[in-house]
């Protein structure tokens, strides 16, 4: 059976969830066991009241903290990073609200493990060829040859139905579709006119590529003379990569950039002294911040940990960088519903008591003669505020008579890969596209990258399955929960704070993305500079 | 006796009344050092608070009567963390300059004695080490290594050996060519007893010149990359990491960074000062 409904199909489990803080946009949903659909029906009212553009000779300068040394949209994230320069453009994309809308196609509908997707009309390159379905299939192919995050599309089945319309066959029921088709990484990208994927993509993005520098990662942007979704206000950008918060803040104070996105909570403070000068965005974005505990870490002492982190003085710390996390989700959304037990040192202390822990001479806790001892692994990448996280934590486990170390690194791969760590911290974008399945199958489904802590559980294993086929958006969010819920009993983690994400823009720029929670969002053809 | 000491003065010769003064900076400045020293030595007697506590009310406070440096973006006593910290800082340069000196003087007089195969391989390794930038090549061990003092101390300690084993080896191959030398083996003497007797005595002095000169840059080096985040193991209070941990609040709270970029500068120039009057000493001396 197939009905042609007019919102995101993982929309649908959000918006029930949303009803709060989503608005309707003229959207009608029904839900049905076996199809779904998401179209761009109802967005002309909506166009038809936006203000009129203009091209103007402007260039924005934007600071960036994470660079690309390669611009390939479909290997590994460089495309998340292109996605930002206003440079590529995916099938759909995630709006503010969490809803998936199409961006280049116009609707995609599911009847069973068929997705048929029809692509917007007079969609073209910046070179000025036309989008085809041929070109969106072969897309979809390199991205699955050339990363390994999309591999299972080759056992997907792609059928060209006419030069707008395709099919997608899946081998089982895959209502996700649209959100995982939402990825910047896959964008489309002209295959054949293409002579460098890695400098030069030929894409259909408001913005083309004159130069960029792999050694510095700066970009000079161009306006696409041949966009296909109308004016294009700026005459193109210079992106600058600089990864140094302070040097980022300090470019933005002396007007060597317009703005710039993941500003730190301090740099926040700063540009907020100032209102007449800066726009400061925040919106609570959809990346956790949390650890993971080995599973070699004894129970009684992975339960006494997660009573003592107090997670409401870490945020405080983090002076407005960060929210208290339950779980791994907003607990505005069906499935962030998880129960955590309250901060409780006592019961800490009684737990690990009562499992033959005494206090030893140090003031630490031992048992039988073994002092107790904890590595706290972090990291210092940029802007996640994991090192801080730990050596709060360490003074909290102190204060409570658990001894910790910190094994501080670059990049968390060290410590993941190794598992050697007893509490690894983390961070990563959880509510990637309004639906829990993405981020609970990274970090628990086994064998997976994150898949680094000794844990045997095969009842999640199963829970995992049974989300990944599910269709009812009510039962989805009930077995993330589920699934969450276990995490927290058997104390696997502890989810500290969901980060907000803070946008600078000079005062009178706009249109950085700065409300999208996400970070792979940036310019648009209405970017624009004060005129 | 105060007279007769500056009749005595008076009668000094330019060059002597310059030693004189030179040699009574030189002990003011061992004063001062050794008082840093014994001072670092018991700083974690002398913190008025936990370096370590963090206070969440009392984040990036102002320098008060109760904080005298103020607090950082945890709440932490800088000053305690400064004290905390001179001990790590001052004590990982002085093992550091101590072991590259041993290491650095027993290679330089070994090539410098026997000369030959040894001396080509060994002075050539010396060589390709002093042609890279030591602090570019310090960040990368250490990076490779992981961060940690003791990564630390290696990866600046891989370089700093060889201005030692260079000047070793020059004053050795002086010193083997005179006549006491000649005469010393004649009587029977091994080599080691002429190394250790004969040849290291008489290069000492120069030699540990040298190495309180390199006090100085060497705590740099260390202040350095723990300012990259390659030194000491967070939350252990060093100078050159509160710096980097206070960086991001310089414009909000810059006591948390003059405060411990303050106390390198001052034991820096110190150290350097007083490596400084001891090789003028050592060259008036031996002129």
């Amino acid at each position: 059976m197939k009905k042609l409904l007019s919102t995101a199909a993982l929309s649908i489990l959000t918006a029930l969830a949303l009803t709060a803080c989503g608005g309707d946009t003229g959207t009608q949903t029904e839900t049905d066991a076996s199809s779904a659909s998401v179209s761009s029906e109802g967005e002309t009212a909506e166009a038809e009241v936006e203000e009129e553009l203009v091209e103007t000779d402007d260039i924005i300068r934007v600071g960036q903290s994470v660079g690309n040394t390669n611009l390939d949209p479909h290997k590994e994230y460089f495309g998340w990073n292109d996605c930002t320069y206003g440079l590529n453009e995916a099938l759909f994309k995630v709006s503010d609200d969490y809803t998936v809308e199409p961006w280049i196609a116009e609707s995609a509908e599911m009847d069973g493990n068929t997705w048929t997707i029809k692509l917007k009309d007079g969609v073209c390159f910046s070179n000025g060829n036309p989008l085809t379905s041929q070109i969106v299939i072969d897309n979809l192919k390199r991205a699955a040859e050339v990363n390994n995050r999309f591999v299972a599309f080759k056992d997907w089945e792609f059928a060209v139905v006419d030069d707008s319309t395709f099919t997608i066959t899946t081998p089982s029921v895959y209502v996700t579709l649209p959100n995982d088709l939402s990825d910047p990484s896959l964008s489309m990208v002209d295959l054949e006119n293409t002579e460098s994927f890695e400098t030069n993509p030929i894409c259909t993005g408001p913005f083309k590529v004159e130069t960029f520098d792999p050694g510095s990662g700066d970009i000079t942007l161009s306006r696409n003379e041949n966009y296909w979704d109308g004016v294009v206000v700026l005459a193109g950008a210079d992106i600058k990569w600089i990864t140094d918060d302070e040097s980022r803040l300090m470019a933005m104070q002396n007007g060597e950039i317009d703005c710039y996105p993941n500003v730190t909570s301090s740099a926040a403070e700063i540009f907020a002294i100032y209102p007449d000068m800066y726009d400061l965005v925040t919106v609570p974005s959809a990346r956790i911040q949390y650890y993971m505990i080995h599973s070699r870490v004894p129970e009684s002492v992975r339960e006494a940990i997660n009573l003592i982190v107090d997670k409401e003085e870490i945020v405080a710390y983090l002076s407005g960088a960060t929210i208290p996390a339950v779980g791994p989700f907003s607990t505005e959304v069906p499935y962030g519903k998880a129960e955590v037990p309250e901060t409780n040192v006592e019961k800490a202390k009684e737990v690990l008591e009562a499992d033959g822990y005494t206090i030893g001479a140090d003031g630490f806790y031992q048992k039988d003669g073994q002092p107790l001892t904890i590595n706290l692994s972090t990291n210092t990448m940029g802007g996640r505020f994991l090192d801080d996280v730990a050596i709060i934590m360490n003074q909290q486990l102190a204060a409570a008579g658990i001894n910790s170390s910190i094994y501080q690194v670059e990049n968390a791969d060290q410590y993941i890969s190794s598992g050697d760590f007893d509490i690894g911290f983390y961070s990563m974008v959880a509510d990637k596209a309004g639906d829990p399945y993405y981020f609970l199958d990274a970090i628990l489904r086994d064998d997976v990258y994150l898949d680094c802590m000794g844990y045997d559980n095969q009842e999640i294993q199963d829970l995992l399955q049974e989300l990944l086929y599910e269709e009812d958006a009510d039962k989805r969010a009930e077995l993330a929960n589920e699934i969450v819920q276990i995490t927290v009993d058997e104390n696997m983690f502890g989810w500290v704070g969901i980060f907000n994400k803070t946008t600078v823009l000079a005062k009178g720029v706009k249109g950085f993305a700065e409300t999208s929670p996400f970070d792979y969002y940036g310019l648009t053809a209405s970017s624009s500079l004060p005129q | 006796m105060a007279e007769s000491k500056k009749i005595d003065k008076s009668k000094l010769s330019k060059k002597q009344l310059k030693k004189l003064r030179l040699k009574r900076k030189t002990y003011i400045l061992g004063g001062i050092v050794a008082l840093l020293l014994i001072a670092s030595l018991i700083a974690p007697m002398l913190t008025p608070w936990d370096p370590y506590a963090t206070d969440p009310l009392n984040m990036r406070a102002a320098p008060s009567a109760e904080h005298i440096f103020g607090t950082d973006y945890l709440g932490r006593d800088v000053f305690s963390r400064v004290l905390s910290g001179a001990r790590t800082s001052i004590f990982a340069t002085l093992v550091l300059v101590i072991i590259s000196f041993v290491i650095g003087s027993a290679i330089g007089i070994i090539c410098g004695y026997y000369g030959g195969f040894v001396d080509n391989i060994l002075m050539r390794i010396t060589d390709i080490l002093l042609s890279l930038p030591q602090l570019v090549l310090a960040v990368a061990v250490a990076g490779m290594m992981g961060g940690s003092l003791t990564n630390a101390l290696i990866a600046i300690g891989i370089t700093s050996w060889t201005s030692y084993a260079r000047l070793a080896r020059s004053h050795t191959m002086r010193i083997k060519q005179l006549p006491y030398i000649d005469s010393v083996r004649m009587t029977g003497s091994g080599d080691l007893n002429i190394l250790l007797r004969h040849v290291f005595p008489n290069l000492i002095g120069s030699m540990l010149v040298n190495a309180t000169l390199e006090i100085g840059t060497t705590m740099l080096s260390i202040a350095g990359l723990s300012f990259l985040g390659l030194g000491v193991a967070p939350p252990a209070a060093e100078w050159g990491s509160m710096v980097s941990e206070g960086r991001a609040y310089l414009q909000l709270a810059p006591w948390t960074v003059f405060a411990p970029a303050a106390s390198i500068l001052v034991a820096v120039m110190i150290f350097n000062y007083f490596g400084e009057c001891v090789c003028d000493l050592a060259n008036m001396n031996e002129v």
